[in-house]
């Protein structure tokens, strides 16, 4: 468990786990995430994650990547409404994203890339 | 029953119904047989990810049974055609075809940030990111045939 009390997401085929680190908060996206509508499972879980990160002034996100093997266009939606929601909060309260990628899947590379074009200055890309 | 003798351009065709739970076993179908047949991990990769955005689209907007997925590599071209085809309404087929028009008019990276930034603020379900995701990963061409409610969406890679 986490220092927040935020549940884990376990889907049938997904795992999507929030972790202390040192320097903030982790979330490891594992499996495939590919269901009709992935909002009701991963917009509320994002939002908590949000809301307590901004109640503990935590300035630090990382968001690994490297053993999630689909995402479908409907989960990036899901992880764009995220990041549109630190995008224009006062400078105090932005905190910054670092976004894992494996360069063994095709998609990561491309698609985790543009996530960053959406917040430019606060998201770093790692691809490894 | 014919069994083609010329098998200089590769073809592989499905059928099925309009079901979700059919996506994922295609989409690594194609995954497994295309990274075989064409030797190359990331075309594999990048195709079989535009089928599945494609058969989520067909699933999500069919108003009647049956969606066919055809996949045919012309050697001599270098190129790789996907086919994904399926029944629809005027109302989706029109939208559909105005999609495709903006996705086609614009450079693949800008399009698909300004389809991103829309997306923010959607607030239905859907997220109109498939295909320009698609254009954006593979820098394929996509055009769209449609015969009364048929509709055939066509991707084509340039293998070069």
């Amino acid at each position: 468990m986490n220092s927040f009390g935020i549940d884990n997401v376990i889907t049938e085929k997904a795992t999507v786990e929030l972790s202390d680190i040192s320097n903030g908060m982790k979330v490891t996206f594992s499996g495939d995430i590919d269901v009709q509508n992935p909002e009701p499972i991963f917009v509320p879980f994002f939002e908590q994650i949000h809301n307590k990160v901004l109640e503990n002034n935590i300035k630090y996100v990382e968001l690994d990547f490297s053993k999630l093997t689909f995402l479908n266009s409907s989960g990036i939606k899901t992880l764009i409404k995220w990041i549109t929601k630190v995008t224009p909060l006062p400078v105090e309260k932005k905190y910054r994203f670092k976004i894992v990628a494996n360069s063994e899947i095709t998609w990561q590379e491309t698609s985790l890339k543009m996530l960053s074009m959406l917040a430019p200055g606060l998201i770093e890309i790692q691809i490894k | 029953m014919e069994l083609f003798k010329n098998v200089e351009n590769g073809f592989i065709e499905m059928i099925f119904g309009p079901r979700w739970t059919y996506i994922a076993t295609v989409r690594t179908f194609l995954q497994n047989f295309l990274s075989i047949t064409l030797a190359d991990n990331k075309w594999a990769d990048v195709i079989s990810m535009a089928a599945s955005e494609l058969l989520e689209n067909a699933v999500k907007y069919a108003s009647d049974e049956g969606t066919k997925i055809s996949v045919e590599h012309k050697k001599d071209e270098n190129k790789l055609f996907l086919h994904v085809e399926n029944f629809s309404s005027k109302e989706n087929i029109k939208i559909l075809l105005s999609e495709v028009e903006q996705i086609n008019s614009g450079e693949p990276q800008e399009v698909y940030l300004m389809k991103m930034q829309e997306a923010a603020l959607r607030t239905d379900g859907g997220s109109q990111l498939g295909l320009a995701r698609i254009r954006y990963e593979s820098d394929a061409f996509i055009k769209v045939d449609v015969d009364n409610d048929l509709v055939k969406v066509t991707v084509v890679f340039d293998l070069k």
